[in-house]
Formats: C-alpha cells, sequence, structure tokens
C-alpha cells in the first residue's frame, strides 16, 4: 500500500481551512504549520500576480509530499525518520535528536523544529489556564513508535504525518475534511481503483521539485482554467 | 500525572490494534477511503465529539463537530452531515479555529462595571447579581426619565440564533424599547429587492448553481466571502457554465472565472443598462416572460410620470376584489385592461411599445405610454460605447457578453455587497436585475438574481416567541442613531433620540462607529447608557458601562437557519459554559425580572438554559408555520432537517411559485405580513417602473446609472471633489467574519496581524507608497493605519481596506472613522424593519492615502 | 610556566562561559539562537565544519614527514598531533550544542542510519580522534618512559627505553600512515554532509570535497604553523625557518589548489545561468558580499604572501598570514550557510507572469510581535548565546594545547634532526 493525496489545484480557492485544520488538529505550536497556502508569485496571500491586465491568482497549498525517495528519511542519523508500510513518512518523537539535518534536506520547506517547549508556547497565547488544544491523545504506530503526541518535546522535527492518529481510526486526514472546496483526494496509489490512481490516470498531474527525483506521492492537478472535463 | 499515564496507555494499545487492523487489507483502506459517516460517536475513554452549528454574521450556518475530551473542545472539523453529499464538507478556516476565541486571552471572565470613562478599560469585577441589579437599575432610570423607547436594542442577525436572539426580542418588545435591525445597519439590505420583487431578498441556495449555464458575478468574491459554497461555482463552470466576473479588483473569484471584467468602481448600473439595451434593440428579451409577470406592459401617464390607474380612465372599472395594498393598472391591446394586481394573465397581443392617448374620468385626455416603452427611450442612453465611457468595458465585448447571455439559459446574477453598498446600490440592482428578468430567467432552476450577502430573512414563522401576544414592537433604522433624525423618514424617531444601547452579537464601536458618532455619542453622554453581551473584550465592551458574559455558540442551546442554504439545525452545547459565562437567554431572563417582576413568566422560569431553550425550539417548531411542519427537535438532534418548500424536491428557487404557477407578487419576507411588502409592489408584478414621489423627484423612476459621490460626498462637502480622489473600499478578507476573528491568533499568524491596505501599482508610485509600508488612509472624518499591498490588480484610486479589525490593530482608531451614515431619500419611502429602510453605504466614502512609514 | 598557567586560565574560562551558555540554551530551547526553520543550522555547525578544517592540518603534517621524507618538518610532528586532536575534539564537542535533545545522542550508536553523511562523519571522526590520540601518544612513550609519568603506560615499565623507543618510532609511523587518509576522509565526509543535497545548489556540488580538503590542509597547516611558532619563540625561529618556510608553502599551495576547485565551481554554476544560480550569485555577490570578500580575499592574500619570500620569512608575517587565513576560513565556512538557506529550495517559476523564481514561505517556528511567521529568507545573525556557545572548541582547543604542552615536552627535540639511519 502506498497512501497518496492528489491536490486539484483548479478547485482550489486559497481558503487556507486545510492549513487550519491540520495546525488545530496535530496541535501545531504558534509559528509552526505543517501545511501552508500562498499564491505563487505573489508577495501576499490572494493578492494578484502579473501586469498590464495579464493577471493570474492561484493557489498552493504544500504539506509534507510524502517522497518514495525521502530525503530526509536517508539524512537522518538515528532512524527517526522512517517510512512506514503505508508509505507514509513518520518521525518517532522520542528518538529524534534535533540534529536538523532533515531541515536542510527536505526541498519542501515542511519540517518544523520545536526551538522551544510547545507547551509553554501556547500557553503564552493567553489561553484559559490548561487548556490545551488538538488531538489529546498520543498515538504510537505499531511497533510503538511516537509519532503523534499533542506537545511535541522541544529540540525535536516535526511534520504532516497524513494524520496518523486519524488513519488508524479509519478517519481521513484533517485536511481532507477539513477542505470546503473538496479538492483533495487521498487513497492507495498502488490500488488501480482507488480514486487517487484514477485521477492521476485521468488528469493532467504535476508533482513539486520532480526534477529532484524525490517521487513525492502528493500529485497536483494542475489550474487550468477552464476545465471541461468530467471528472466522476 | 499518574493517572492521566495509564489512560494512555490504554489508549495507545487500543490505537495501535486499530492501526494493525487498518494495515492488514484494502477492507481497512476502504474504511477511509469511502467514508461516510455522520452520527457522532465516541472515539475514546474520554473523547467525544458534539455536533453544532456554527454561527457568527457570515451566516453560512456550517455544521461542526467538536472533539471534547475532559469538557474541553480540543478541535474542530465539518460535521459534513447534510443530506445532500454536495453540500459537505461546510466549514472554513474561522469556523476550524474558534477554539482560539473559545478559550483565547479576549474571553470574558466576570461580569465588568465601567469604573474609569468610557473606552479606558478601567472596569471592576462584578459578581452577576450586581451587574445585572446595576444594569436593570441604569435601563429602568433611563426608561422612567426619557421613555422605554430611548433605549435601543442591537441584536445582529435573526437567522443565526432563533432562541437566544429571540429572547431578546421578547424582553424588548415586553419592555417597550426599540431595536434596530441588523440589515440595513450592516448595509447588506439591497433595497432593490423591495423595490423590484416586493421581498426582503431573495436568492438561489447554492446547489442550484449547477443548473446554472451562465453566471455573473457583481461586486461578489465568493471565493473569499462564501468559502463553503465557492466550490458549487467552479463545479457550475466546470459543468460547462460561463462565469464573468465584473469587478474593479482582480478578485480571487475573478482569477477562476471565464472572464474578468474590470469596470469602474460603482459603473455597475451603467453596464447592466448598457445590456439590457442591447437585449431589447436586439430582440433578445423573451416578450412573454414580460408582459406576463412584469409591469413593462403597464401605461405610465406621460404628463406626470405616475403609473395610469384603473379607475382614473374612463371606461374602466377598478376590481371590487382588490386588497387594500394593491392597486389595478391599466395596458393596452387595442382596448384598455384594468390588470388585476393578483392575476398574471395579460394577452399576449398587449401593448409595449408605442404610445396611446387616454380619457380619464375626469374627462381630461392625456398622452401614456407603456413602461416597456419609457424603458427603451431611457436605455436609448446607454449606447455601448457610452458605456465603455462610464464604466470602461469596451464596447465590443458589452455587445458580446449581452448576446452571450441572452442566449444562456439559465442565467444568475450574483450581486454582492460589494457592489450594492453604496449611495446608488438600488439603483444598481434594479438595472441588473433586469437581465434575468428581461431573458425571463426568474422562478426557475439554476435562474435569477441573487445577493449572497446580507442573509437576515428569517425562515419560518418566529412570532410566538419573538414577540409577545398582543405586543407592539418599536423599530428604528440605525443609521438615523448616527445621523439624526430627517425630515422624510417614516420610522418614529424617539421623543428624545437613543440614550441607551443595549448590546449583542455585535461590535458597532468598530464596525459601525461611522465618522467616530457612536465613540462621541457615549464620551459626551449623549449616551448615557451602554450593556453589552459578548463571550469576548472587543472594541465594543471597552466603550460599554456593563459587560455580561455570554458564551459561545459552543456552549449553548439554539436553533439556527439562515438564507444561504436550506437546512435547519441545532447548536447543542459541546461543553459548559467557560468562566462565569452565560447563554444570552439566561442574561436576558434575568434581567427582565430585575426590569419587571411580571416579566420573569415570559421566560421559562425555573428550568435551565439550555432546558428551557429546548422548550422555545419546539415551540418555534409548532408555531413555525409550513417550512417547519413536521419537523421535529429528536430529528434535529440527529442531524439538521430541510427546510420545506412549495418547490418539488424541497428547492429553494425564488420566485418558483409565482412564475410557475403565476401567483403574484411578492412572496411573503417574514416576519412581515404580507400587506406590508406588497405594498412596494402594488401591481403584484416585477416592477421596473416607480412611481411614488420621490423616486419621480430624483429622476429614479427607472433605473438609470448615476455617479458616485455626486448627491453623497461632494453634497456634504465640494471639497471633497479635489481633496480625496480615492475611494475607501473596506472589503471582506478571509481571516474574519467582519470583528469577529481579528482577534484570533492563527488567523493572524496567516497575515501577520497586521491590517491592510490594498493600492494599484500606479497608485502606489504616485505616492511613493512600497509593499509592506505603513499609509494612513485618511479623510477629514477620520482616519486609519494600514500596511500597504501593492497588488496589480487592484484599480487605480481605490484604497481596499481588508474590514473588521479591532481598534487595538489599528492604534485605537476604529477604520470607520472614514465612513458617513448618508440617508438615501428614496429608502425611506416606506419602513417596514429590515425591509425598507436607509441602507449604510460603506463604500460611499472618499479618502486620500500617504505614507507614513517604511516597510520592516 | 606563567604564561601557560595564564593560557589555561583563559581557556578554563571560556569553556566555563560557553558552557553557561550552552545550558542555558538546554534550559530554553534553541530559541535562545537566531536559527529558525528556514535557517536551520548557522554558526555551531560553522563553527564544526571550521574545527573539522583544522583538525587535519596535523595529521596531514606529521603523515608528510613519513610518506614524503619532508625531515624538515619532523621536529613538529608532536605539536602536529596534539594541534589535530584537540581541534578534532572541539569540532566533536561543537557539534552537541547544536543538537535539540543532546541527551539522546546515543541513539546515533544504538540506530545508526548509514545512508546517512552524518552517521558516516560519526565514525571517520571518532576513528580521527582515536587515531589522533593514539600519534600522541605514541610519541609521548619514550619521554613518559624516561621521566615516569604519563598514563596508560604501566605496560611499557617491564620494557626497555630502546624497546619504548623503537615502538614509538615504528607505531608514529604507521598511526601517520594510517591518519593520513583518516584526515582526508574526515573533511569528504563533512563536505558529504552538504555536498549530498540536492535541495540545496549552494552544497551541491561535487567539488565540494576536494575543495573542503584542500582548505582543511591549508588552515590546519596553518595552526600547527601558529602553535609552533608559538612554542619556539621568536629567539629559536631562525632555527626552524626550514620548517615553517614549508609549512607556509603547503598553505599556499593547498590554497592554490583551493581556488582552483572554487573558481571552478563558480563557473559551473553561473555558465549555466538558472534562476536558482543567479539567486545564489545575487546572495555571494550583493546581500552576503562582505563576508563572501573576506572568503576571497583573506586566504587570497595569505596566499599570495606566503609565496613571496618576505612573507614567509618572519615569525611576524607567518603569523599576521595565518591569522588572516583563519578568518577568511571561518568566513567560508559562515558562508556555508548563508547562500543554502537563503535559496528556497521550494521556488516555482510561474510561466505567463514573467517570474522564474519564487521562494514558497516557510514557517519561521516561532510566533513573535511585529514579525511575519512565513518568511521566504531569513536575516540570520548569530546571537550572543550562540557566539558563547561556540567559544567551546576555542576553549578546548587552547586547554588541550596548552595543558598538554605544559605537562610534556612537545618542543622539536634537537636530536631528532639527525634521524638514525636505521630508520631508514
Amino acid at each position: 500500500m502506498r497512501l497518496g493525496m492528489v491536490i486539484d489545484l483548479d478547485r482550489c480557492i486559497g481558503c487556507r481551512s486545510c492549513a487550519v485544520a491540520c495546525k488545530s488538529h496535530n496541535a501545531q505550536p504558534p509559528g509552526t504549520w505543517w501545511n501552508r497556502v500562498f499564491t505563487p508569485g505573489s508577495s501576499f496571500h490572494q493578492a494578484a500576480v502579473g501586469k498590464d491586465g495579464g493577471l493570474q491568482m492561484e493557489a498552493l497549498p504544500v504539506s509534507c509530499q510524502m517522497c518514495d525517495n525521502a530525503p530526509c528519511q536517508k539524512v537522518c542519523p538515528t532512524g527517526a525518520t522512517y517510512t512506514d508500510e503505508r508509505g507514509v513518512v513518520l518521525i518517532d518523537y522520542e528518538r529524534c535528536i534535533g540534529c536538523r539535518y532533515c531541515m536542510a534536506a527536505c526541498p519542501y520547506g515542511v519540517r518544523q523544529f520545536n526551538w522551544e517547549d510547545a507547551k509553554e508556547v501556547k500557553a503564552r497565547v493567553g489561553y484559559e489556564a490548561g487548556y490545551e488544544y488538538g488531538y489529546p491523545v498520543d498515538f504510537r504506530d505499531k511497533d510503538g513508535r511516537l509519532v503523534f503526541t499533542p506537545n511535541r518535546p522541544a529540540g525535536v522535527v516535526e511534520k504532516c504525518t497524513f494524520c496518523a492518529q486519524y488513519l488508524a481510526e479509519g478517519e481521513l486526514p484533517a485536511c481532507i475534511r477539513g477542505c470546503p472546496g473538496k479538492v483533495r483526494t487521498f487513497g492507495d496509489l498502488d490500488d488501480p481503483n482507488s480514486e487517487v490512481s484514477k485521477l492521476i490516470r485521468k488528469r493532467q498531474t504535476v508533482r513539486l521539485k520532480e526534477e529532484l527525483g524525490t517521487s513525492p506521492k502528493v500529485y497536483y492537478i494542475a489550474p487550468a482554467k477552464p476545465i471541461r472535463l468530467e471528472v466522476d | 500525572m499518574e493517572k492521566k499515564s495509564v489512560k494512555l496507555t490504554r489508549r495507545q494499545f487500543l490505537k495501535v490494534s486499530a492501526a494493525a487492523g487498518v494495515l492488514v487489507g484494502t477492507a481497512g483502506t476502504a474504511s477511509f477511503i469511502h467514508k461516510a459517516e455522520a452520527a457522532p460517536k465516541e472515539v475514546g475513554p474520554n473523547i467525544s465529539s458534539v455536533r453544532t452549528t456554527c454561527s457568527p454574521n457570515c451566516t453560512g450556518a456550517c455544521g461542526m463537530k467538536a472533539l471534547v475530551e475532559d469538557g474541553q473542545i480540543k478541535s474542530i472539523i465539518q460535521a459534513a452531515d447534510y443530506p445532500e453529499p454536495e453540500y459537505n464538507p461546510r466549514g472554513c478556516l474561522k469556523g476550524l479555529s474558534m477554539t482560539n476565541l473559545i478559550y483565547g486571552p479576549d474571553r470574558l471572565k466576570t461580569p465588568l462595571i465601567l469604573k474609569g470613562k468610557p473606552g479606558s478599560g478601567d472596569f471592576k469585577e462584578a459578581s452577576w447579581n450586581e451587574s445585572l441589579d446595576f444594569t436593570a437599575g441604569r435601563l429602568k432610570e433611563i426608561a422612567d426619565k426619557y421613555g422605554p423607547e430611548s433605549i435601543g436594542v442591537l441584536f445582529q442577525v435573526g437567522g443565526t440564533g432563533y432562541v437566544q436572539k429571540g429572547a431578546v426580542s421578547r424582553l424588548a418588545t415586553l419592555a417597550g424599547w426599540t431595536m434596530h435591525h441588523a440589515y440595513d445597519q450592516n448595509g447588506d439590505l439591497p433595497m432593490f429587492w423591495p423595490m423590484t420583487f416586493g421581498v426582503q431578498s431573495e436568492e438561489l441556495e447554492p446547489r442550484e448553481w449547477l443548473n446554472t449555464r451562465y453566471v455573473m458575478v457583481f461586486g461578489s468574491n465568493i471565493l473569499a466571502t462564501r468559502i463553503p459554497d465557492a466550490h458549487f461555482l467552479l463545479e457550475a463552470r466546470n459543468n460547462g457554465a460561463k462565469i464573468m466576473v465584473f469587478d474593479p479588483n482582480f478578485s480571487p473569484t475573478a482569477a477562476k472565472a471565464d472572464e474578468w471584467v474590470p469596470i469602474k468602481a460603482s459603473s455597475d448600473a451603467a453596464v447592466g443598462l448598457g445590456m439590457a439595451r442591447v437585449l431589447i434593440e436586439e430582440k433578445l428579451y423573451d416578450s412573454e416572460f414580460i408582459k406576463t409577470f412584469t409591469d413593462l406592459p403597464l401605461l405610465v401617464r406621460v404628463d406626470n410620470g405616475k403609473r395610469l390607474k384603473a379607475d382614473e380612465v374612463k371606461s374602466l372599472v377598478k376590481p371590487a376584489d382588490i386588497p387594500a395594498y394593491r392597486e389595478a393598472y391599466v395596458a393596452y391591446n387595442g382596448q384598455f385592461i384594468a390588470v388585476h394586481p393578483e392575476k398574471l394573465d395579460l394577452p399576449s397581443d398587449v401593448m409595449i411599445e408605442g404610445d396611446v392617448e387616454v380619457s380619464l374620468k375626469t374627462g381630461e385626455i392625456v398622452n401614456a405610454k407603456p413602461a416597456f416603452q419609457l424603458l427603451k427611450e431611457s436605455l436609448a442612453d446607454y449606447t455601448p460605447e457610452e458605456v465603455e465611457k462610464l464604466a470602461g468595458i469596451p464596447a465590443d465585448d458589452l455587445v458580446r457578453i449581452a448576446r452571450e447571455m441572452a442566449g444562456s439559459k439559465p442565467l444568475h446574477i450574483i450581486y454582492g455587497a460589494g457592489n450594492y453598498q453604496w449611495y446608488h446600490g438600488d439603483l444598481k440592482g434594479r438595472a441588473l436585475a433586469l437581465l434575468p428578468v428581461l431573458t425571463g430567467n426568474i422562478g426557475k432552476p439554476g435562474a435569477g438574481i441573487s445577493t449572497y450577502a446580507g442573509q437576515y430573512r428569517i425562515r419560518f414563522k418566529v412570532a410566538e416567541w419573538w414577540v409577545p401576544e398582543g405586543k407592539k414592537q418599536n423599530w428604528l433604522p440605525f443609521l438615523y442613531v448616527l445621523h439624526g433624525p430627517t425630515k422624510t423618514m417614516k420610522a418614529k424617531w424617539p421623543t428624545h433620540g437613543i440614550k441607551a444601547l443595549v448590546i449583542g452579537w455585535g461590535n458597532p464601536f468598530d464596525q459601525h462607529n461611522m465618522a467616530n458618532k457612536l465613540r462621541e455619542m457615549v464620551e459626551q453622554e449623549d449616551l448615557e447608557f451602554v450593556v453589552t453581551t459578548d463571550f469576548q473584550m472587543t472594541t465594543t465592551c471597552q466603550y460599554s458601562h456593563a459587560v455580561l458574559p455570554a458564551v459561545s455558540w459552543y456552549e449553548k442551546t439554539d436553533l439556527v437557519a439562515t438564507p444561504v442554504h436550506p437546512y435547519l439545525q441545532l447548536q447543542q452545547p459541546a461543553v459548559k459554559p467557560i468562566y462565569e459565562g452565560q447563554p444570552e437567554f439566561w442574561i436576558i431572563r434575568e434581567l427582565a425580572k430585575r426590569l419587571n417582576p411580571e416579566f420573569e413568566k415570559y421566560f421559562y422560569p425555573g428550568l435551565e438554559p439550555d432546558q428551557a431553550a429546548q422548550k422555545v425550539i419546539e415551540l418555534l417548531l409548532k408555531t413555525g408555520g409550513p417550512e417547519v411542519e413536521g419537523i421535529t427537535l429528536e430529528q434535529l438532534q440527529k442531524g439538521p432537517v430541510r427546510l420545506k418548500s412549495d418547490v418539488p424536491g424541497g428547492r429553494q428557487i425564488p420566485f418558483y411559485d409565482q412564475v410557475q404557477h403565476k401567483k403574484p407578487f411578492p412572496p411573503v419576507s417574514l416576519p412581515a405580513k404580507l400587506e406590508q411588502t406588497a405594498q412596494f409592489v402594488k401591481s403584484g408584478r416585477i416592477e421596473f417602473y416607480k412611481d411614488e414621489d420621490i423616486m419621480l423627484q430624483m429622476g429614479e423612476a427607472l433605473p438609470v446609472h448615476k455617479p458616485p459621490f455626486e448627491e453623497s460626498e461632494f453634497a456634504l462637502n465640494p471639497m471633497a471633489r479635489e481633496k480625496y480622489q480615492f475611494s475607501y473600499v473596506t472589503r471582506n478578507a478571509i481571516y474574519r467574519v467582519h470583528s469577529t476573528h481579528s482577534n484570533n491568533v492563527w488567523m493572524n499568524e496567516l497575515q501577520e496581524g497586521k491590517p491592510r491596505v490594498w493600492l494599484s501599482p500606479k497608485d502606489g508610485q504616485e505616492k511613493g507608497i512600497k509593499e509592506g509600508d505603513a499609509v494612513e488612509i485618511f479623510n477629514d472624518r477620520g482616519k486609519v493605519t494600514a500596511y500597504a499591498i501593492i497588488d496589480p490588480g487592484v484599480g487605480v484610486k481605490q484604497a481596499v481596506f481588508e474590514q473588521g479589525w479591532w481598534s487595538r490593530y489599528t492604534n485605537g482608531e476604529s477604520y470607520n472613522t472614514l465612513t458617513y451614515p448618508f440617508i438615501k431619500p428614496t429608502h425611506e419611502i416606506y419602513f417596514v424593519p429590515g425591509m425598507w429602510a436607509p441602507n449604510t453605504a460603506w463604500n460611499e466614502c472618499l479618502c486620500d492615502v500617504r505614507k507614513v512609514g517604511d516597510a520592516l | 610556566m606563567k604564561k601557560s598557567n595564564a593560557l589555561l586560565g583563559l581557556a578554563g574560562a571560556i569553556i566555563l562561559i560557553s558552557l553557561i551558555a550552552w545550558g542555558y540554551q538546554v534550559n530554553n530551547g534553541l530559541i535562545v539562537t537566531n536559527m529558525r526553520n528556514p535557517f536551520s543550522w548557522g554558526l555551531y555547525i560553522a563553527t564544526f565544519a571550521f574545527f573539522v578544517g583544522v583538525a587535519a592540518g596535523g595529521l596531514i603534517v606529521s603523515s608528510s614527514v613519513y610518506l614524503f621524507n619532508i625531515e624538515v618538518l619532523k621536529p613538529f610532528t608532536r605539536i602536529a598531533s596534539l594541534s589535530a586532536f584537540a581541534s578534532i575534539l572541539g569540532a566533536g564537542a561543537m557539534i552537541l550544542p547544536d543538537m535539540g535533545r543532546v541527551e539522546r545522542v546515543w541513539k546515533v550508536f544504538l540506530h545508526p542510519n548509514f545512508q546517512s553523511p552524518l552517521v558516516w562523519d560519526v565514525v571517520v571522526i571518532t576513528a580521527y580522534l582515536i587515531i589522533t590520540f593514539l600519534s600522541v601518544y605514541v610519541q609521548l612513550l619514550p619521554d613518559w618512559k624516561k621521566e615516569g609519568h604519563g598514563f596508560l603506560n604501566g605496560w611499557t615499565r617491564k620494557r626497555s627505553q630502546e624497546d619504548i623507543n623503537s615502538f614509538s618510532k615504528k607505531w608514529s609511523k604507521r598511526v601517520a600512515l594510517v591518519g593520513l587518509p583518516v584526515a582526508i576522509l574526515i573533511h569528504t565526509v563533512t563536505a558529504l554532509i552538504f555536498a549530498t543535497q540536492a535541495s540545496r545548489g549552494w552544497w551541491n556540488t561535487a567539488a565540494l570535497p576536494p575543495d573542503f580538503v584542500s582548505v582543511a590542509v591549508a588552515s590546519g597547516t596553518a595552526l600547527v604553523l601558529v602553535i609552533s611558532l608559538l612554542a619556539v619563540g621568536k629567539e629559536q625561529f631562525e632555527e626552524y625557518r626550514g620548517a615553517f618556510r614549508t609549512m607556509a608553502l603547503i598553505v599556499a599551495g593547498s590554497l592554490v589548489i583551493h581556488f582552483f576547485f572554487l573558481s571552478v565551481d563558480l563557473i559551473v554554476h553561473g555558465w549555466w545561468g538558472n534562476s536558482e544560480a543567479e539567486e545564489i550569485h545575487a546572495l555571494i555577490f550583493g546581500r552576503y558580499g562582505f563576508l563572501y570578500g573576506l572568503e576571497i580575499l583573506l586566504p587570497a592574500f595569505t596566499m599570495i604572501f606566503f609565496f613571496t619570500e618576505k612573507g614567509r620569512s618572519s615569525f611576524k608575517a607567518l603569523m599576521i598570514g595565518s591569522v588572516l587565513l583563519f578568518i577568511g576560513v571561518f568566513a567560508h565556512r559562515m558562508m556555508l550557510m548563508f547562500p543554502a538557506f537563503n535559496v528556497i529550495p521550494l521556488s516555482l517559476s510561474l510561466s505567463g507572469a514573467g517570474i522564474e523564481s519564487w521562494a514558497y514561505p516557510v514557517a519561521l517556528g516561532q510566533l513573535r510581535e511585529g514579525l511575519p511567521v512565513f518568511v521566504s529568507s531569513w536575516d540570520y545573525s548569530p546571537t550572543l548565546v550562540e557566539y558563547a556557545v561556540a567559544l567551546l572548541p576555542f576553549g578546548q582547543v587552547l586547554f588541550v594545547v596548552t595543558g598538554a604542552m605544559k605537562m610534556y615536552n612537545f618542543l622539536p627535540q634537537k636530536r631528532i634532526e639527525s634521524p638514525p639511519t636505521n630508520e631508514k
């Protein structure tokens, strides 16, 4: 099984709901975003790009690309970053030594370091005493590796897990459930009958920085308005 | 700690087994690939999820699910439980981050009583008893001194909470206070609706967009302001509909459209009229439709501009069975016809062009022309070349688009607040309404004209709860509070004016502080007392004498149904009220019994607020009329229930009944009675010719284009023409619902927590302003500082400010100090609260910009 | 003696300051540095790379004596070995404060991922640490035997002085022979940490490892030269002029190779003229022009200076040349970071909008009033805490070198000037 995602940029309205859903459900401290949405070419999100009437404005969501050939995993000295049986690239928060080599290696800027204690940072926002947001329970993979914990220890690197805590419950990742534009499709790339496989076959897709050979499992359907194709 | 770790270990074990299960085979995969699960479920020993309805003033009314652990909401996700999958998953980034407001630093903890000056933030914490006694005491004093009608009540949009807001209406009615309708207050009342169709407002439900073939968007940024519904627009486009966006600015919606047609600010009427002219000149209109459903065949006297009435004409008798609020007019097909206002059955040979001599009962002979003829004459001015001058749309494009539009049915026009929140917003709506009406695109699937801003329509009868039996309500459009009374006003001005405000669900000291008026009124003790209920310490709370901590929509029970989608839904408490917060119902009940012990019995004494709210819901369902017939609380507890409608399949298609079954216009606009709104279109038809005196005086009998600022800014101050050449446009960003979420930490992370002003590169260059510079936007009334975004998609001479910022983000000044409470006389012809009332024109505002600081 | 006590005191103070700063950092997290998500390595890694570089020089000098029969350097083999040992110890220590979870570093040994160049580096640096230690050790054994002190030398008690002398000679040579490739390897591997990363155009070049070696030879030799100069003092300068000349020539010669690689690399990067290379060039010649200027001009000066007779024939000239070189090389190590991190890897071109390279903003990992959360460039300059922590290897090297030289005899021994014939 290789879990992957198809993001239809033609449908993406740039509302950033996926980024916020991700932030909330994965308890990311202030300043940390696993999932970002920007307007490529623009200095400010949703400002137009171009000049003299030749304007454009597309949104591009970027989170972990779940590379098959993941440089972050290859550089990790302790094997804290690993790819599980489903092709999901995960970080063992109890094994990460915080060397940040993976951050230098990742071409997508998705890896986030805990520069300070997440709990303290969150508390500084001024929430009600004792309040913490995010999925409240630790999640360990079948080998007992800690791949989600609501308060990441200071000094470790974190990133998107395809919501490992939800996948285990048969739930879709928060970015998918949180997307009002129904832009994201999720499933098994190895299964030719999965929706993602069908989309990749039918539609013209691109992957980010494909020339680097990282083989991401996140595919983008290019914005090619107006699209007159029927998508079932 | 010890206990927690034991619990976690057990949880982890469960998770690990579950994970293993998922990994085993395709059966596991299927569970998250083909997911279809709606019922709330227990996801762990201490984790549960509660379904409620997100209810800020976007009125999106999205079903959301709160993940609750140990009595705290940990995260929120779309409930995605609408029976029609097209509507799933409704929600947006604000709703997903409500936890930041519920548990955030601005949450009110206890009741507060002002110690220092208003706005000083100098409060003392008080007990509920103390603060309620104080509030009730002050309100009684003011009512005794100035009369109860001198107490104004602001409670915003009813549809987002029928129970709690209804409680405010109930008390206000009992106490004889004056209510301010949020629709016109917020500038969201598109006055062309009552003028043309006799309704408060109507719109296609977004699912109907899928049936449209041609969509014309004027002044609406669906992608930012209707995030949960934007996908329908793109799906319609991908189904083959053509999306045309007319906007001075290249908005996200324009970016996704087939064509973006940049037009000059407030020139939409010219575009609409230019296209209508093409339709008429090239005979692209639906003659059958306009004869049957509009006033265009009705004769108008050339001598006085008034419609010819049946009982004026010598040979005609006014039909006897006509209600007082209707009028029988006259048409001609060789013979004069007395047109019955409740029968849409004019013969197809009725004259629409030319003129005719009419003998009146008085013996006079006057010349009369069908309204269509007058319209045609009036439109003659709007040649493609002339419209190009007025609006900047190339003449060829205008003609091409008009022809395309005429040939593509169904046609749908989305007419947004960015367009009608101008002084002449009504004219623009009337002009644009010509397009779907002339082409017969009304009352049919996927067809019509809709305004998706301003979701104030009440979806069912609420009187049983909102208005205690036998009591009259006092209403006053809020603009008069800021502007002062006018000679022409129809609403009743309280003898002493408004001396106190009771505020809930709103932040008027930022959002309605036009020309700094509201703050001055409090500072000068014109407003002697302000009490605000809110769950956060807003700017308005800062200016209040008493602040009563309420709760968010995750902490109480309510019933929600707004016009944007046709579902009736519950708000259900996911957690107990935080700190000392209380549902507004409880606050109102406590206030009521202190004002008058007699009042308590109206508010289910003895019942807990949530129990009482359920009783109210049952009452509303029982007495709400056909829209909610048969719907029970139990059904709603299981999930959203579609409101009933006369349209087959329960679809929300405005005027379906009128057009399909030839029923007279208008349909009822709740909560008003038909006679109140039918007087707006006395002919029982869609009216483009308005013969009220003021309409005639202002030259607006037929829709015309009038340039902005002439009758507003320049009338107020002729110097403004030279001094202030920038339009101050206050639009919505994706990060706020008006001023809600202004302080949401994640929303501010996404935009650096800074207010922005968007300028064109040309203006930036001329003013020496670079991206990121601090810019002061100012006029004689006020100023606001924002940081520049230089955007090549912004039209020239526009300062586009993203509205909703609390004053603490704008150096203490409200961004609305620049705006002015203009009142257009045509809005005063009738007064029906929130239906025909002076509408606030936020965008009718001129300013200048200057750089005050460098980019960091 | 007094002088060395003062130096030891200074070294102790430096180490103490650095440890206090590190303690502060451990308590508060790496937030006390100015590194952030888009710029995730900084002064620490640069200092680490610098010390790895100077560490090489030692064994290269002492190995050359054996491999290339550069007899004139023989008096300084002990100092060279000591310098190498102290430097690699410093480099190894420098890496620790950079770890977010330093207490877990042992996990590298428990679960090593052999795909990771960082693991390779751990292996070669550990090996180098052992080799340099052994090199010092075997060279000191004869003295210890004679003078009856030292450590790990119980086994020599039963042997004769001659035995130990010849053991020392034999093993010094063997260690040097093994040491040289390892010395080259630590540079190669350290360079590979960077050079393997296709995400960072500034690093991703095969020229980086050989260039690292050339810079290391230059800076490492310069360190031996400086320590040697200080050890023998101005008074005895003339006596070892030949050795110093040779070292200066090694420095200058390896800098020639360095500049060769540098220019070839610049040409290869620049000639094709893609947008990423253009961005890099804009950074090195624009925003970081000063630092890049130091990196180029100071070593270039030293190179030319050391090729002149004047430059390598006085105590002062050699000191100046070496110190300028250190500064230049340190700038070079810092410049590893700036153009690498401030060219965001995820840069997109927008056809139709005339935009060739638009950097996709990265979240900082910190929320601070007035500061954006998302940036496409980060103005990194180390904080005071970082500077203090980065003093650690400097203090260590000073401490180890001074301490060792105070306790044992590292000074050139005259008799070595005429080696026994049986060694040939």
